[in-house]
């Protein structure tokens, strides 16, 4: 026997640097005006999918979201005495990303103030649920809709819209955990997963009583040289930190032979130099699929990036991320919609949820259950009208759903030579 | 904090399916709930068959995650391929061996306070 390994939990001091990294770029970008005035529009925005913070408000004021509220998080999380497990560390970044793109200071607190109430209720520590809190404000938009999006005054919309965002919170964690048995951990997002459910029987009753959700489209098309030079020294310098500290590659072939299945928490099987590493290289590689599929860098594919980064901490690395990527690129393509659109790129980024069924099964199925998903989550928007900021996770549940079972028939047929 | 039995239920079942999917034909769960801690025990009669101890050990001795307590454990008793990984963050110690042709896991889970 020997004794159980220790967990060196990362501290959080690089979540605070790179809130404030955000912050203080964003008045690099802008004058102050411009940017409190995007800032205003940022936060009396609606919010729902596609509502992007740089053309709502402006590159330095979509910056400034992002670093203000993943610093508040951060105090939040730190505050709960929460530790950085691969989880909590994911879902602090993915507050960070999304802040590009529906999250912003005003709608993200209802959802995790709704989770704190639950684990009240329920008897268990809030810090057990945090990261089940944070991920759960891919539904954010339900708040902001409501108070600014419906047309209700304010005296009902925002006590129904903060009502609504907390009530989501109370039900997310048991509705959540029950899901991860409907796709068995194969899909990353398991709470978007969720949120998408919710959010598809929320926008089901808004229809009802005739209250319609409006599609929007604000997505930003102008120069992104600024954002995107901001990610490349940022990955690259994670990458460089990463190399310096583990002294080069060692341990990372371990790393990619895991599937990513949940749960692969990499902060606690791996050391946290080689997930800085693995977080910057996927950093980088989805900068290079934005720049080869000729987009732009705007807010959603800001907030698609540092979701593969966030991940490289639970389950995502370039092995099982490349045949998601490759098959998105050639089903678009192939298919009527634009390689190098927002969607199409969104798409391809997000669907890296997927990479568990490339690192379990192999290449060949992480690229067919890759076109799969371009096809579903191109047509499922609509059933939660916008308002899941993680339409790829709704879509990668059911892909899951869909592909595992016949994988596991193929696999069983020809099994592996067992390992112990 | 959910159900201390259903846990143990669920990491029972994991680890017998860990068992039967390498077509181990007899073995034994022992289950011990005392009031400050569980302990999980299983034999399996592995005969002459060759078994990675150190990869055994290795999963085990995962460091315990309480922040998983109540959420993942959800995922015990359906994945074969990283079962004992997941066990390894739901208990607080492991002890692994070979006696007699049977391969002996037995396991520690300390009960927490709310």
């Amino acid at each position: 026997m020997t004794d159980k390994r220790v967990f060196r939990q990362l501290s959080f001091a690089p979540f605070y640097m790179f809130g404030i990294m955000m912050m203080a770029y964003a008045f690099m970008i802008d004058t102050p005006e411009e940017l409190f005035a995007g800032l205003y529009r940022i936060l009396v925005a609606p919010s729902n999918l596609i509502s992007d913070y740089m053309e709502i408000g402006s590159i330095g004021s979509a910056f400034f979201n992002a670093g203000a509220l993943l610093v508040f998080t951060v105090v939040g999380v730190q505050y709960t005495g929460a530790r950085v497990t691969g989880a909590v560390a994911a879902s602090m970044i993915m507050v960070a990303g999304f802040s590009f793109f529906g999250k912003n200071l005003v709608n993200t607190f209802p959802i995790p103030l709704g989770v704190w109430l639950y684990a009240r209720f329920h008897g268990t520590p809030f810090r057990s649920y945090i990261h089940v809190a944070l991920f759960g404000t891919g539904l954010a938009p339900i708040v902001s809709e409501m108070i600014f999006g419906v047309g209700l005054p304010y005296a009902w919309g925002i006590p129904i819209g903060l009502l609504v965002g907390v009530f989501v919170g109370f039900i997310l964690v048991p509705l959540s955990v029950q899901f991860l048995n409907f796709h068995q951990g194969y899909n990353l997002y398991n709470v978007g997963f969720t949120i998408g459910i919710i959010g598809m029987a929320f926008v089901g009753f808004t229809r009802m009583f005739a209250i319609e959700i409006t599609p929007v489209r604000y997505v930003y098309t102008g120069d992104d040289y600024m954002v995107f030079m901001f990610l490349l020294v940022l990955f690259a310098g994670m990458v460089i930190y990463g190399l310096w500290t583990n002294q080069g590659m060692k341990g990372y072939q371990k790393l990619l032979q895991s599937s990513g299945r949940m749960v692969s928490d990499f902060l606690v099987e791996h050391t946290v130099p080689l997930v800085i590493l693995n977080m910057g290289l996927l950093g980088l590689m989805g900068l290079l699929y934005v720049r080869l599929s000729g987009g732009v860098v705007n807010g959603p594919i800001v907030g698609g990036i540092l979701t593969m980064v966030a991940f490289g901490a639970f389950g995502k690395h370039p092995r099982n991320v490349l045949p998601i990527l490759l098959g998105v690129y050639v089903t678009s393509a192939l298919n009527i919609y634009d390689p190098a659109g927002t969607e199409s790129i969104l798409v391809a980024l997000f669907a890296t949820t997927l990479a568990p069924i490339a690192g379990q099964f192999g290449f060949v199925a992480g690229f067919i259950v890759a076109a799969l998903h371009d096809a579903m989550a191109m047509n499922i928007g609509f059933v939660h009208g916008g308002l899941n900021l993680y339409n790829n996770g709704l879509s990668g549940g059911f892909v899951a759903a869909l592909a595992v079972p016949i994988l596991d028939l193929i696999t069983e047929r020809f099994p592996k030579k067992d390992e112990e | 904090m959910k159900n201390e039995q259903a846990k143990v239920s669920r990491i029972g079942t994991e680890l017998v399916n860990y068992f039967l999917f390498r077509r181990v034909t007899h073995l034994s769960l022992y289950l011990f709930l005392e009031e400050t801690e569980t302990i999980i025990e299983i034999r399996g009669n592995i005969g002459e068959r060759s078994v990675n101890l150190e990869n055994i050990i290795e999963k085990l001795n995962a460091p315990r995650l309480i922040e998983y307590d109540d959420y993942y454990d959800e995922l015990l008793g359906k994945d074969i391929e990283r079962a004992l990984h997941l066990v390894g963050y739901l208990t607080d110690k492991a002890e692994v061996s070979i006696r007699n042709g049977q391969l002996i896991i037995k396991l520690w889970r300390h009960l927490l306070k709310k």
